[in-house]
């Protein structure tokens, strides 16, 4: 699948919601290189329920894993998928990024479009301290139910580390 | 009935694991399990690299395993073929950008089979394989490394 098959689709269905796009091109291979895609999308959280619509009826996607960056002021939220299975080459790695500002954060789920995708959502929500609003199941996935604390997040890093015992030291184990 | 040409020996593959989460290592496991059993075509995990004929990678190359990986590919006696299993090892994939890989395997050592997916599905893998496998074969009537 080319890129600009999907992106001219969502420039299309979004308009001014889609804030930004990135399209990499790696070429792979050493006889008769292929150009392969990966691309990024930035989206309006308030139509990125919108956009993980239309990329379902659209593209057939596989949700591939949700994750996240903490940028300071804001959480950004990658939802990994990879869309033209089965073509050689046409696999694209397709991320569709919304930012949350920290001092709302909130996330429609997309259960509702993608069941699947509620192991993801859960581990965010624990990690992250992120509302996901409608899921169907929003218990603790990986930490204990009585864990308060939202380790990935920078901001709350001392109060982290309080509670988590780090048993291996990585910063010197490789020097 | 004779088997293919390309089936003429058994392949050997050693698996290393450069920093991928794992999606990648269990569709391996599915391949290597009865319902798809590539044992029947003669492709087995090696416990070592020096009795490997492919490489088989997943994942993006993280900074401790750089140096690992190298050496890996070192010990793996010519002819040989390097495939690379999964979006992160082919473009980066869900890890581009991040600070704590070195980047796609490529950037480390030659590679010659791209099998993308997130993960890959195992016929996939398969035919990754069999596509390294005629790539031995041209090695090895060309003589080229070894």
């Amino acid at each position: 699948m080319i890129p600009e098959t999907i992106l001219s689709s969502f420039r299309d269905a979004l308009g001014q919601a889609l804030l930004d796009e990135k399209t990499i091109e790696r070429s792979v291979g050493t006889r008769t290189p292929q150009a392969v895609y990966d691309v990024w999308i930035t989206v309006d959280r308030d139509a990125f329920h919108q956009a993980v619509e239309h990329l379902c009826t659209n593209f057939a996607p596989h949700l591939s894993v949700i994750s996240g960056d903490d940028l300071e002021d804001t959480l950004a939220l990658n939802y990994h998928f990879s869309v033209g299975w089965g073509e050689p080459y046409g696999e694209i790695t397709f991320t569709v990024r919304t930012n949350v500002p920290k001092t709302d954060l909130r996330i429609p789920t997309i259960t509702d479009i993608l069941p699947g995708a509620q192991t993801s959502e859960r581990e965010k929500q624990e990690f992250y301290g992120i509302a996901v609003e409608g899921i169907p199941d929003g218990r603790n996935l990986f930490l204990p139910e009585d864990m308060t604390i939202h380790p990935w997040r920078l901001d709350l890093q001392e109060e982290t580390s309080k509670s988590v015992k780090r048993l291996v030291k990585w910063e010197t184990r490789d020097e | 009935m004779a088997l293919p040409r390309s089936f003429k020996r058994a392949l050997w593959v050693f698996h290393v694991a450069t920093g991928s989460c794992n999606g990648c290592d269990i569709e391996i496991v599915a391949a290597l399990t009865p319902r798809y059993d590539v044992e029947r075509f003669g492709i087995m995990l090696t416990g070592t690299p020096r009795h490997a004929d492919v490489l088989l990678i997943t994942g993006p190359v993280t900074r401790p395993m750089l140096p690992r990986l190298k050496r890996i590919y070192d010990q793996t006696p010519d002819p040989k073929a390097v495939i690379v299993v999964g979006s992160c090892g082919c473009t980066g994939g869900v890890f581009y950008e991040s600070y704590n890989t070195v980047g796609p395997v490529d950037e480390v050592i030659p590679v010659d089979v791209y099998v993308p997916g997130c993960p890959s599905r195992p016929e996939a893998i398969i035919d990754g394989v069999v596509k390294a496998v005629a790539k031995l074969e041209t090695l090895e009537k060309t003589g080229v490394g070894g």
